[in-house]
């Protein structure tokens, strides 16, 4: 859990945020209304899962509720590669 | 009390005096330019047909060039009614047919390739377009889907992956670049000044091209609401024809209405929603004026906020740095 919310918050620094900390982002707060994800950055951020942990986010789990703050995204990484089980965990050992 | 948000709103009280007060404002900048007359793209929708009878209004129809600029996935219909304005109002026109030039600069040929990643058959004969989710709908991203229709008429919907979306964007942003590029060829061999063509919505929300239809030298309906476009077209005579066309974006090759590719609802409904965000006008009011959901219209007002924060980027001028080492740019304020 600790690690996937340090990845996700550090592409989220590295990539949408030009002044301030990732780290200050609250867990919950939305990304889209914080003006830190617009519809490319849901792209990127999708490629980032499916590159960091070889997921695969099909159109019915590219939702608000999936990954819009950086609490849902990691519970909803940590759930897919549980989900995943050992070829996700593979996918992502390979990629790391 | 009255409500505060109907169509009312933005309806022009004198559209006669807006026509002039456009018309002087045309005349004046121009001039300021030392540029003579005006040149405009023609796409045959209300637009561009307004401008070009505004720019007419402003110079004398000899001094307005009307350039249609077609090219292989225009529809059937635009170089028609591009003709129907710029007859309308006696402005002389010229053909590009940008075909050419976007095949030599490789447009189709890289929008292809991008496509075949997500729908490998896509080749000869097939068509396309960009789609995007509804948000009034429900409560989702909104994220670029392409529908691709085969010559036997089978259509495949696939959602594009970062890489293959920049790409089919880009290569498609050849035809508006091209167009402009042809637009400033004939301004500066005339010595006229080009006129773009945005209304407000499309101004406000970045719906253009940076450095393509983005690009002009004034846009004389950047401030009005498409809503009072449509009333101009029709105070200056814009053939009914063109005013009955549903707006489309004629960039794709399948027909694709401007609610597929960008805005939330149509025209009229997304003129309200802007005014309302601009007004301070609650959503819950503007749903009932609208007939939707609060939630719908906060949706809305979110998109529109987002949208906005794209738009920066879009509107920015270059800058031109000031450092230290050599002051500020030569001509800086």
């Amino acid at each position: 859990m600790q690690e996937i919310e340090r990845d996700v918050r550090r592409f989220i620094g590295e990539n949408f945020i030009i002044d301030g900390e990732a780290d200050a982002l609250a867990g919950d707060a939305s990304l889209t209304q914080h003006g830190v994800l617009d519809s490319m950055g849901v792209l990127e951020l999708i490629l980032f899962l499916e590159q960091r942990y070889g997921l695969q986010v099909p159109d019915e789990e590219a939702l608000p509720e999936n990954l819009d703050s950086v609490d849902r995204i990691v519970r909803y990484a940590q759930r897919r590669l549980a989900a995943g089980g050992v070829e996700a965990a593979g996918a992502a050992a390979r990629v790391a | 009390m009255p409500p505060r948000v109907s169509p009312d709103v933005l309806r022009l009280a004198d559209p006669e005096a807006a026509i002039e007060e456009i018309a002087a404002g045309l005349r004046s900048t121009v001039r300021g330019f030392r540029r003579r007359g005006a040149v405009l793209g023609l796409s045959g929708g209300v637009d561009s047909s307004v401008v070009v009878a505004l720019a007419a209004r402003a110079f004398g129809p000899a001094q307005v060039l009307g350039v249609l600029m077609p090219e292989a996935d225009s529809a059937e219909d635009t170089l028609a009614l591009g003709r129907l304005a710029a007859d309308a109002f006696d402005v002389p026109t010229v053909v590009e047919d940008i075909t050419g030039v976007l095949e030599a600069v490789g447009c189709y040929r890289r929008r292809d390739e991008a496509i075949r990643r997500v729908i490998p058959d896509y080749g000869p004969g097939w068509r396309s377009k960009l789609v995007l989710p509804s948000v009034v709908d429900a409560d989702q991203f909104r994220l670029f889907s392409l529908v691709a229709r085969a010559p036997d008429g089978r259509e495949e919907r696939a959602r594009l992956p970062l890489d293959a979306y920049l790409q089919v964007v880009a290569a498609t942003n050849f035809k508006q670049r091209t167009r402009k590029m042809l637009e400033y060829y004939h301004a500066d061999r005339l010595n006229f000044a080009v006129l773009g063509t945005p209304n407000r919505l499309e101004y406000d929300q970045g719906f253009f091209v940076k450095n393509g239809d983005g690009a002009a030298d004034v846009k004389p309906i950047a401030h009005l609401y498409k809503t009072q476009v449509y009333q101009l077209a029709e105070a200056l005579g814009v053939p009914e024809e063109i005013r009955s066309r549903p707006p489309t974006t004629d960039t794709y090759s399948l027909p694709q209405t401007q609610e597929e590719f960008y805005f939330s609802l149509p025209y009229d409904r997304m003129d309200l929603c802007l005014y309302a965000v601009d007004h301070g006008v609650a959503a819950a009011e503007v749903a009932d004026a609208l007939g939707l959901e609060g939630e719908q219209v906060e949706r809305v007002f979110a998109d529109i906020a987002a949208k906005r924060r794209v738009a920066r980027y879009l509107h920015a001028a270059p800058v031109a740095l000031a450092t230290g080492a050599g002051g500020s740019p030569p001509g800086a304020p």
